[in-house]
């Protein structure tokens, strides 16, 4: 683990379920950076560093994302689609972190090859532990990638 | 030999080299002899020289030792001897060789030259009285070397000339030879084979034309004088030899003084003399008989050497004066036998016509006269037997003047009933006598007779006395010399003869005609095993080999025969062909390999109750055995039909049963008895089952088939006991032993019929269910063909049930283009039964029409197993496919529905529970912070549910129409919606324009009314930022549907949101207001009146129009769906 920062990119176009999860994370001891888009394509924007995120030194590539599927104009299962299909940066952790619990979502969503399938609890407590354990698991237990190169 | 040599190539030789010797001789001595002369001058010429130093160098006053060094000098040649200066006073001044003795003073000197002795030549000179040193040089030399040398040179001279001589010696001889010698010796040879040998057959050949070759040719031409005069002088000599001794005459030559000088090899035997014994010795008159000399005297005794001067003289006399006769005289053998004989006499003359002898020639007479005596005998035999003979007996002879008979017998006369003066005088008398229907043959043999001088033959009809006889004239030609030809002959009367031979002519070609006419073959033996006739019909049913027949080859004929019978073994036992010698008459029939079957018949030839032979006749009744053996095998074959048929067979005619076999008891349950004389119609009932009467219509039909006409028909009979049975009945002319019958054969149907009405009620009922099915049920062939559609089937594809199926109509016509492939498919499978044939295709009518049918088919196949077609059951689900596509469509919407609301409903639920966690988390740690962001988080999201399921309540009630459908006018709705909006209109600045002439729906008025007011509330929302939004409501013609149409000019929507925009919950931007339902409530009226909507944008920022269709009418059907499956 190297001493810079983990980015997490949260796509999640409800605001109040975004700032739980900021809440959540800004509670614990991992050094982390969340940013934040509202719909998948300032989601692929961020990812693949162009458009209005194209400065990588502000908007550095994610080391994870946290993906709704329920987003507007373009659908979770698309920007999912669209990363694990980018050249060099499939690479990049996707979890899938959304209320839906269908089996046809958990099943296309790992047919997109979504690195895992995360789905929100209602229970407010249980949402904070997740985020904990999402944050442990995959910030300090997973081995993330070697940065790929920023560019799109 | 060599002096005296033979023969002129010798004698030529022997000159030429004694020629050449000769020269060579005298050349070399006369060169000898010149050499020898020239000896003195050569040996001065040789010494001159060396004087002439010597004497130059006493001239020129050297000194003695000069002198003596240049007589030194003379070592070099070895045939200078000595040499000596000596002064006047006889010293030696110089010598040579040095050491020599000084010469002997001579008396005289010696003038100068050269003096030869034997061997050596000296040489002396004087130097003269001027010279200082006068004397003399004497120079002796060797001649030794000089002659050797000499010699020698002679020797080579000798051999050159030799060697010339020798050329020119064998030049001369080989040309000599060549052109003398060698034509001479030829000469002489052939000269001396001519002469020596008497071969004049050689001839020189021929030469040059010089001398010798002219010689040559001249003694060719004598050659050829002499060999041709030899050879005519041999032929002459051969020719008088030949003569005389071949001669049958006696010859005998006399000189002039009657002294034998000849006597041939015919005297030799004729008088018993031989020839050495009385030529040179006797005279002829020893032959003669004295007593037969009758004007002629003396006689001779048979003592040789006395002259019989007178008797020969006789001879002599007449012969001289030329004459020549021939005289009858009698001679005498050396035995002294008798003999009568002819003697004539010639004179022999020379080539100046001397007389130089006599020639005589006698003949022996005695046999002569002996035949003129049995001629006569013979003659006198003749006449008494001509006049002894039953048969006339004449000659005639053909003189140019005509036929002249000569000669005619008395039996003649009795034949031809002329008399004898009148046949010799006129030979045309026995022609007129001839019957003149066969004068023609008559004048025909005599011509040829005459003409050929051949035999003559002819036998016809004569009048003989008033009487027609027949008459056979027969004679053969002679010709003696000097006389015309005659012939001599027989005439007889076979009138008798004739007769018998005509009848047994008769006979014989009747019998012959018979033999020939018939048809068997017939063969004669003899008891002698001799062959006495056959036909040809013999011949063609054996096929024997004429050869057989006629080597009257018995044992060969009967193992002809025998061989090609099937059992030859049987047969030689039985029978003993062609060797039976008994009286029986015989009978066979044979049998052959190839099939053939002859009768045999035999009978003995009988003359005087002797059995003399053998007749044996052979028919060849092949066909007639054959035809029976086959009529009594088809005879046999049908009797076994007729008893084993399994149908009842009976035979009657045109009234009653004459015969039946045995299957007919069983049928008509009686006895055969019973059955036969009774008539059909005893065996029917009173009427048919068409209502005829049985009597009537049997009769018909039994008349119909005796007039030829084969009758099949159905028909009731009547068992014996009364029951009645179905029966097929076949009807059919025959003919039985001359008359027409008809053959009835009867089959009991009854079980068929049965089985044949049990299908038929299975085939009622089958149609019953086919027709009343509600299936549509059609047959088709394996290659896809209509073969039968039920009236439903036909309703189904054709639209109606009385519609026809239209010929060859293939099945897959009936299916929608774009799932005829599909259908071809199946159809496939179906009938390669690899996958049954369920499956729904859109079908399309011949109108038009088109609608899903479902689809069974099952191959079906006949009692072998083999398919013969495709069982299709149909039926219309075009409805029922439509509710499962609707209900599929609910199902998925709703699955869909709930999905979504699950999710949106929960989302706000997590923010709720979230936050208030963390307010709960908050107020228990004192941090007041965000308590009032996150109180109003709470409440946002309770609003938000709220308002969630308020639109969802709305949404599920659209599944009831609450209005019935009436027709709407769009105009008014619009305008409507336009005062309903008027607030958020005024607010905006908006612009809504209608476009006239709106077409009225049909529909719910309410409900079309929200989906115009939440199309335009969007068009609303999503106007273009800063810009007065523009709205119109308008519509437009699409095919034949009206397509209504809100249409905003604001933001535009991305082509990749155009469609999941209609979905539940879905919105372009989640920050505008509204709850995301009202677009999916607007498709969901939509759909619901059977319409469509669909928005159409050119992109962000290019406004959007929304379009949506409603049908004229309520069509309960469902869009076309694609894909059915089940």
């Amino acid at each position: 683990m190297s001493g810079r920062p983990l980015n997490i990119l949260l796509v999640e176009d409800n605001p109040d379920h975004a700032e739980l999860v900021r809440r959540s994370l800004a509670h614990f001891q991992f050094h982390n950076l969340l940013h934040h888009v509202e719909d998948g394509e300032q989601a692929l924007d961020f990812i693949f560093g162009r458009a209005s995120y194209a400065d990588r030194l502000r908007f550095p590539a994610p080391d994870l994302v946290l993906l709704d599927l329920r987003l507007p104009r373009m659908d979770g299962l698309e920007v999912l689609r669209h990363v694990k299909s980018h050249p060099t940066l499939h690479t990049t952790p996707v979890v899938v972190l959304t209320t839906s619990d269908a089996e046809r979502d958990v099943a296309m969503a790992y047919e997109f090859h979504a690195n895992s399938f995360v789905t929100k609890p209602v229970d407010h407590q249980r949402l904070f532990q997740l985020i904990k354990d999402l944050e442990i698991y995959w910030l300090a237990c997973n081995e993330n990638p070697p940065p790929a190169d920023a560019r799109t | 030999m060599l002096l005296n040599p033979v023969g002129i190539q010798k004698r030529t030789v022997t000159a030429i080299l004694g020629t050449a010797l000769l020269v060579f001789a005298f050349f070399c001595v006369g060169l000898v002899v010149y050499r020898q002369s020239l000896m003195p001058s050569r040996a001065q010429q040789y010494l001159t020289p060396y004087a002439e130093i010597i004497a130059a160098a006493v001239d020129a006053g050297n000194k003695d030792r000069a002198l003596q060094q240049i007589l030194n000098s003379f070592k070099s040649n070895p045939q200078i001897l000595r040499a000596d200066v000596v002064r006047p006073d006889g010293t030696t001044l110089a010598t040579y060789p040095a050491g020599n003795q000084p010469l002997e003073p001579v008396s005289q000197i010696r003038p100068d030259g050269v003096y030869l002795t034997a061997g050596t030549a000296e040489l002396v000179r004087s130097f003269s009285a001027g010279n200082s040193r006068p004397g003399h040089l004497y120079i002796r030399m060797t001649l030794a070397i000089m002659k050797q040398r000499e010699r020698q040179w002679l020797i080579d001279l000798s051999l050159g000339i030799v060697l010339i001589l020798g050329s020119s010696a064998l030049l001369q001889f080989v040309l000599l030879r060549r052109w003398v010698l060698s034509p001479l010796a030829q000469l002489a040879a052939i000269a001396a084979s001519a002469g020596k040998q008497g071969d004049y057959s050689r001839r020189m050949p021929a030469h040059d034309v010089d001398e010798l070759g002219q010689l040559g040719m001249n003694f060719n031409a004598l050659l050829a004088a002499v060999e041709h005069r030899e050879t005519a002088l041999r032929q002459l000599a051969n020719f008088q030899r030949a003569i005389l001794s071949d001669a049958a005459y006696a010859i005998v030559s006399t000189d002039q003084s009657g002294c034998i000088t000849s006597f041939n090899p015919a005297a030799e035997k004729l008088f018993g003399w031989k020839a050495e014994e009385l030529i040179g010795k006797a005279t002829p008159e020893m032959m003669h008989v004295p007593e037969k000399t009758g004007r002629r005297a003396g006689f001779l005794s048979a003592k040789p050497g006395e002259a019989g001067a007178p008797v020969f003289e006789a001879f002599a006399a007449d012969a001289r004066r030329g004459l020549q006769r021939e005289v009858e005289w009698t001679f005498v053998r050396k035995d002294g036998t008798e003999f009568p004989g002819l003697l004539s006499v010639t004179t022999l003359r020379d080539e100046q016509g001397e007389l130089f002898g006599f020639l005589g020639m006698a003949r022996d007479i005695t046999e002569h006269k002996q035949a003129g005596e049995s001629l006569r005998e013979s003659r006198r035999l003749y006449e008494d037997l001509v006049s002894s003979l039953p048969m006339g007996v004449y000659r005639v002879s053909a003189r140019v003047e005509g036929d002249v008979l000569e000669y005619v017998s008395d039996q003649f006369c009795e034949v031809t009933g002329l008399t004898r003066e009148t046949a010799l005088e006129d030979e045309s008398r026995v022609r007129a006598i001839i019957h003149p229907e066969d004068r023609p043959a008559f004048d025909r043999a005599n011509v040829v007779a005459f003409e050929r001088l051949a035999h003559f033959l002819w036998e016809g009809r004569a009048t003989v006395r008033g009487q027609t006889r027949w008459l056979h004239i027969e004679s053969h030609p002679a010709q003696l010399p000097g006389r015309a030809p005659f012939w001599t002959g027989v005439i007889y009367d076979v009138t008798d003869r004739h007769d018998v031979e005509e009848a047994f002519h008769h006979q014989h070609s009747l019998l012959e005609g018979a033999l020939q006419a018939t048809a068997d073959g017939i063969l004669a033996v003899s008891g002698e095993g001799r062959i006495n006739s056959y036909n040809r019909q013999f011949l063609e049913l054996w096929r024997v080999p004429r050869g057989i027949l006629d080597a009257h080859d018995l044992a060969g004929l009967a193992e002809y025969i025998l061989q090609q019978l099937s059992n030859p073994a049987a047969m030689r036992a039985r029978v003993r062909l062609f060797n039976d010698k008994s009286k029986a008459d015989t009978f066979d029939t044979l049998e052959f390999t190839d099939g053939r079957v002859y009768e045999r018949f035999s009978r003995p030839q009988v003359v005087d109750g002797r059995v003399v032979g053998r007749v044996w006749s052979f028919r060849d009744v092949t066909a007639r055995h054959w035809a029976v053996a086959s009529l009594r095998e088809s005879e046999h074959k049908f009797k076994t039909l007729f008893e084993s048929a399994n149908d009842a067979i009976l035979i009657m005619n045109e009234s009653v049963f004459l015969d039946c076999n045995q299957m007919s008891e069983v049928i008509y349950g009686a006895p055969r008895e019973k059955i036969i004389g009774e008539s059909p119609v005893n065996f029917s009932p009173k009427r048919q089952a068409d209502g005829q009467l049985s009597e009537e219509k049997a009769g018909g039909k039994i008349r119909a088939a005796l007039a030829g006409t084969p009758q099949f028909f159905e028909w009731i009979h009547a068992r014996g006991d009364g029951t009645l049975f179905n029966a097929e009945v076949s009807l059919n002319r025959l003919e039985l032993r001359g008359k027409l019958v008809i053959q009835a054969i009867v089959r009991d149907i009854t079980e068929r019929k049965v089985a044949e009405a049990a299908r038929h009620d299975a085939e009622q009922l089958y149609r019953t269910l086919v027709n009343t099915s509600p299936d549509g049920i059609s047959l088709l062939d394996v290659a896809g063909r209509m073969l039968y559609s039920s009236p439903k089937a036909m309703e189904l594809f054709y639209g109606s049930a009385e519609a026809d199926l239209a010929p060859e109509q293939n099945a897959l016509d009936l299916v929608s283009a774009q799932d005829r492939p599909r259908a071809a498919e199946l159809l496939r499978g179906a009938l390669g039964e690899k996958s049954p044939l369920n499956a729904r295709l859109l079908m399309r009518r011949l109108d038009g029409h088109e609608f899903v049918g479902e689809i069974n088919g099952r191959l079906l196949r006949d009692r072998l197993g083999v398919p013969w077609g495709i069982l299709i059951v149909s039926r219309d689900v075009t409805e029922r496919q439509r509710q499962e596509d609707e209900l599929k469509s609910k199902n998925t919407e709703l699955e869909r529905f709930t999905y979504t609301v699950s999710h949106d409903l929960k989302s706000p639920l997590i923010t709720i529970k979230g936050f208030a966690g963390v307010l709960l988390a908050d107020a228990a740690a004192g941090r007041t912070a965000r308590l009032e962001e996150d109180l109003k988080r709470i409440v946002l999201a309770a609003d938000k549910m709220s308002e969630l399921l308020n639109g969802l309540l709305e949404l599920s009630r659209i599944g009831r129409m609450v209005n019935p459908p009436a027709v709407v006018s769009m105009t008014e709705i619009a305008r409507d919606v336009s005062e309903l909006l008027a607030g958020p209109i005024e607010q905006r600045q908006a612009v809504v324009t209608v476009q006239p002439g709106l077409p009225d729906a049909y529909g719910d008025a309410q409900r079309l009314q929200e989906v115009l007011q939440n199309l335009v509330e969007n068009a609303l929302k999503f106007s273009a930022p800063g810009q007065a939004p523009e709205i119109e409501i308008g519509f437009k013609t699409l095919g034949n549907q009206t397509a209504y149409f809100v249409r905003d000019y604001g933001r535009g929507i991305d082509a990749r949101f155009q469609e999941s925009i209609f979905g539940l919950f879905n919105k372009l931007d989640p920050h505008l207001e509204g709850t995301g339902i009202g677009l999916a409530l607007v498709r969901r009226i939509v759909e619901f009146h059977g319409g469509a909507i669909w928005v159409e944008s050119a992109g962000l920022g290019k406004g959007a129009t929304f379009y949506f269709t409603l049908p004229a009418h309520r069509a309960l059907s469902a869009p076309p769906v694609t894909n059915l499956e089940i």
